[in-house]
């Protein structure tokens, strides 16, 4: 495979695994606050305020999880596309429209969760992914530019 | 779209198929075939001196302006 096609090819494998893992961890969110942290906590504020607030938690990890992996499922589309075919088209353009809406679906979650439980790992989060999501835009206007050179280039004779 | 190009008339005039003019002007056949049809947006000056060069020929037998005539 030549070495410009195997970076986004390792890389479509790479989240594949995320994607495909991160079903199982989302899975895994009640068994874990329910059965698991009692016994062996990894949250520092101790298993009886969890019990209070794990459902808070749990809608908290369930969203961000299945907008994670909504996010890791869209950006497969577009390293196949980038593998396998062209990436400049109007579809990656809408794809990435909807990881940015699906990244501010994140912040907007873990801002709801400063509320019942605030961290600084979670504001670290709520920057990352807010500048995620306008990063997204901005790519997405950018491939929407790029579908209009590529038309044009590809009607240049 | 006002550039009509009549390449299919130079073509015909020249006894030449499309084929055998996008391998002496290496271009494909459906670059040349939407060039033909006038649905190019741009043409190099490369490709235009290859097809004048080729069909002995000036870019004016080829491209012609044709104003929309908007007003019916």
């Amino acid at each position: 495979m030549e070495r410009r096609r195997f970076l986004p090819y390792f890389t479509k494998v790479l989240i594949e695994i995320m994607f495909f893992s991160g079903i199982f961890v989302c899975a895994l969110v009640p068994v874990w606050i329910y059965k698991i942290e009692p016994h062996y906590p990894i949250f520092s504020i101790g298993y009886p305020v969890l019990k209070r607030i794990a459902s808070q938690l749990m809608a908290v990890l369930f969203i961000s999880g299945i907008m994670s992996l909504y996010i890791l499922w869209n950006i497969r589309h577009i390293f196949k596309t980038i593998v396998y075919t062209n990436p400049f088209n109007l579809e990656n353009v809408a794809i990435l429209r909807k990881i940015a809406v699906a990244s501010f679906v994140i912040a907007i979650t873990f801002i709801a969760k400063c509320f019942f439980w605030f961290t600084f790992s979670a504001v670290a989060i709520i920057i990352i992914f807010a500048i995620a999501g306008l990063f997204c835009l901005v790519m997405a206007d950018v491939f929407q530019q790029a579908v209009l050179y590529k038309e044009e280039n590809d009607l240049t004779v | 779209m006002p550039i009509v190009v009549n390449l299919d008339v130079i073509m015909a005039k020249r006894k030449i198929g499309l084929m055998e003019l996008a391998e002496l002007v290496h271009i494909t056949p459906a670059n040349l075939s939407i060039l033909k049809n006038s649905k190019a947006k741009a043409i190099r000056f490369s490709t235009l001196e290859e097809i004048c060069r080729t069909l002995n020929c000036q870019p004016g037998d080829i491209l012609e302006y044709v104003e929309d005539n908007k007003d019916g």
